[in-house]
């Protein structure tokens, strides 16, 4: 079966929370455009719809993007967005009327590394123990310091993407030249 | 799990008055970066208030110093009533930003962060000893490190906002 490494357990990818007035629409273009521009296999995994209460409608949205960075690594990204009181409203922004809506946002963001996507390994205990001695050993270092590393920072930049369209007062990065 | 020794605790700094808090976060950023610190940010929230906005952000980077220790800092800033405004200095219009902002500084040192020696009691016994007997000279070179870092940063913020005094 192939190895992951999970950022859940090892790095971690911040929550980013939001309340105020949004292009719901255009935010979701964005992130989703980010997503396929980076050349992930883009999927919708669940989308929920509560009935709107007098405040809002709720909604959750489950995304999971994949590529193959080569024959033995493969990168995920997995995405939950979640919006609630989530209703229209009316703005004049530059003399133009605009649609646009407000919510309570929570985005959460996360990547896994995967190994041996090809399952080259697979099969028997002594292959089983080979790619662990592999991993853990050959090219843990790259692991570590290229692929692993390289995922981290582009989910920061989807990060950074997220908080430029939101007009964050925190969207710039120090690290945006990493990957 | 990692053994945690908290070397600076709850350190603060509170500052009320004009400020850039793109520029802050930014200065805070290429701080760590410059230092070697691998970027993590735990929290980022922004929320529109009638008053101004309210952001809540915690950091918590980290730098390995050996296999065995790496340093972590972790800041938490909370800042109120944030509005923007435009101020005139030597006859230019600067957009700047008023509000309330608190930091908390606290720095630690993570030993044996790959969890190798927790496999069995003996190792975590093992571990505990000498990190307390053998290894006190290295570990507290170590905590010396934190400490500096978190103080030279602590002045670093100190001193940006200190900037901002017209």
């Amino acid at each position: 079966m192939p190895k992951t490494i999970d950022f859940r357990s090892t790095r971690y990818i911040p929550i980013i929370k939001y309340i105020g007035i949004f292009d719901m629409n255009g935010l979701m273009k964005t992130m989703r455009n980010w997503i396929v521009d980076q050349g992930y296999e883009f999927h919708e995994k669940g989308v929920k719809h509560k009935v709107p209460s007098p405040v809002g409608a709720e909604q959750e949205f489950a995304w999971w993007g994949w590529r193959k960075v080569n024959s033995y690594i493969k990168y995920h990204i997995d995405m939950f967005i979640k919006y609630w009181d989530l209703h229209d409203v009316e703005v004049v922004r530059e003399g133009k009327k605009q649609k646009l809506q407000h919510a309570r946002i929570q985005i959460e963001i996360t990547g896994r590394c995967e190994l041996d996507w090809s399952n080259r390994f697979g099969g028997s205990a002594f292959m089983q123990a080979l790619a662990d001695f592999y991993d853990n050993y050959i090219v843990r270092r790259n692991l570590d310091l290229v692929y692993t590393d390289e995922l981290y920072y582009r989910l920061y930049k989807l990060q950074q993407t997220i908080k430029k369209f939101l007009e964050f007062e925190t969207k710039e990065s120090a690290y945006e030249d990493m990957w | 799990m990692p053994e945690r020794e908290v070397v600076v605790d709850k350190l603060r700094l509170t500052y009320e008055g004009l400020f850039s808090v793109g520029e802050l976060y930014k200065m805070i950023d290429e701080w760590f970066r410059w230092k070697g610190y691998d970027k993590r940010e735990n929290k980022n929230i922004e929320i529109v208030k009638p008053e101004g906005k309210f952001i809540e952000i915690e950091l918590e980077p980290w730098k390995k110093v050996t296999d065995y220790a790496k340093n972590v800092i972790k800041i938490r800033i909370q800042m109120n009533d944030i509005k923007e405004v435009e101020v005139e200095k030597d006859n230019t219009k600067l957009k700047l930003n008023q509000g309330k902002v608190h930091f908390v500084f606290d720095g630690f040192l993570e030993t044996d962060y790959e969890a190798r020696w927790e496999g069995k009691p003996i190792f975590y016994f093992i571990r505990t000893v000498f990190d307390k007997y053998f290894y006190k000279p290295f570990t507290a070179g170590f905590e010396r490190g934190v400490k500096e870092d978190v103080m030279h940063l602590h002045g670093q913020v100190k001193a940006f906002l200190n900037l901002y005094r017209f």
